[in-house]
């Protein structure tokens, strides 16, 4: 059976072919398999995917404000295309992964010996201790619980096939979904499409599924990478709120051989942050 | 790096607690092995399990509440391998935490 990683990148201010380009590096180097990229950008580094599919983008396009440790932006966000990816993956085995996902470690590898259709996290940490993302986040009100696309593993079968067939069809009627699940229907989200269509395609219970084991480990919009050392270290930094025993300032953390989501895009293409994080890679 | 990004990594703090609770669930991930179409963790109760019993293939029950014949050595050394990878890594960082308070200490 084929196995490999498959990455969507559609570039807008933001640069995600290069974010996806950084990220298939690592998978190389920590887990061993291809990687597929999809996308409708030509300009793409040579021998780093094992294929590139050129798929354009067909719908709407999404504003979203990203709140960044240094204020925050409005940018054109490109997330549309995911459902698509049973039919665009050209393996048996795939583990679809967000640009901005980066993979320092080997983990991940036993999805693959695995016998389950599909499977997702289905809870966060954020490193910065925040709770907003963390667990018992809930698809609308009352809800449903959270799955997170950022990282779904998949095998071709009926159930992985009925699931993305279905956060199409989730995508195509949006604002039905919103008014079902009772959330709110400005921006298309993959999280969202992907918890209604795992939950409701097993029997509309939330344990007939599989999770990945473990958290998805995620710096936040407000998290800065202010270094990253040829040891591996990576020093995240952010602004603290202040509380009863500690005054509001300035945070850090450091994390080493271990996978995370970043969700500042600003600082994970910054020129200086890219090309250190790229030699990890080698 | 410019110097007002400096001085606000000289003056940031080592959110510590944060770190250790990331840390310790990363270090939990990292204990996941599969056998047989089943997954495990390999906790030291999982260890000692298989440990006990001298049967060359014994039923466990895997994460997803899945019952996997298991080669019960086979899991053993792999649920032993995870486990000292994993522990020493916890440990070490652990450790590490101890000396850090500002970025420079990293």
């Amino acid at each position: 059976m084929s196995k490999g990683v498959v990455i969507f990148a559609y570039n807008s201010t933001i640069d995600y072919v290069s974010m996806a380009t950084l990220a298939a590096k690592l998978v190389q180097k920590h887990l061993d398999i291809p990687v597929t990229l999809i996308t409708n950008s030509t300009d793409v580094e040579a021998g780093v995917f094992d294929q590139i599919v050129i798929q354009d983008l067909v719908d709407k396009e999404y504003e979203r404000v990203f709140k960044f440790g240094s204020g925050s932006k409005r940018v054109v966000w490109h997330n549309q295309n995911r459902p698509s990816v049973y039919d665009l993956s050209p393996y048996d085995q795939t583990l679809l992964i967000d640009a901005d996902y980066l993979i320092f470690d080997s983990g991940l590898k036993y999805l693959f010996d695995t016998n389950h259709d599909i499977m997702c996290y289905n809870y966060v940490i954020d490193i910065t201790g925040s709770r907003s993302l963390q667990r018992g986040a809930q698809v609308g009100r009352p809800g449903i619980p959270m799955q997170w696309a950022t990282v779904v593993y998949f095998t071709k079968n009926k159930l992985a096939q009925g699931v993305f067939e279905f956060m199409q069809g989730i995508k195509e009627n949006y604002l039905y979904y919103a008014g079902a699940y009772n959330f709110i229907p400005q921006l298309y989200r993959n999280d969202y499409a992907l918890s209604i269509a795992l939950q409701a395609l097993t029997g509309y219970n939330n344990k007939n599924f599989k999770s990945i084991h473990g958290p998805l480990l995620t710096a936040n919009t407000g998290v800065d990478i202010a270094e990253v050392k040829s040891t591996g270290e990576i020093v995240f930094t952010w602004n603290r709120k202040g509380t009863e025993t500690l005054p509001a300032g300035k945070s850090f953390t450091v994390l080493k051989d271990t996978n995370i989501h970043i969700m500042n895009k600003l600082t994970i293409t910054d020129l200086d942050i890219i090309t250190q994080l790229t030699e990890l890679a080698l | 790096m410019d110097s007002n990004k400096l001085k606000d990594l000289a003056d940031a703090q080592f959110a510590k607690s944060a770190f250790l609770t990331s840390l310790k669930e990363t270090y939990d991930a990292k204990l996941t092995i599969t056998h047989r179409g089943g997954t495990f963790i390999a906790r030291p109760e999982l260890i000692a399990f298989l440990n006990s019993w001298h049967d060359a293939e014994i039923h466990v029950e895997d994460i997803y509440n899945t019952p996997i014949l298991a080669d019960r050595n086979a899991l053993l050394a792999e649920a032993k391998a995870a486990y000292r990878m994993a522990s020493v890594h916890w440990a070490t960082e652990v450790q590490r935490t101890n000396s850090i308070d500002k970025d420079t200490d990293v």
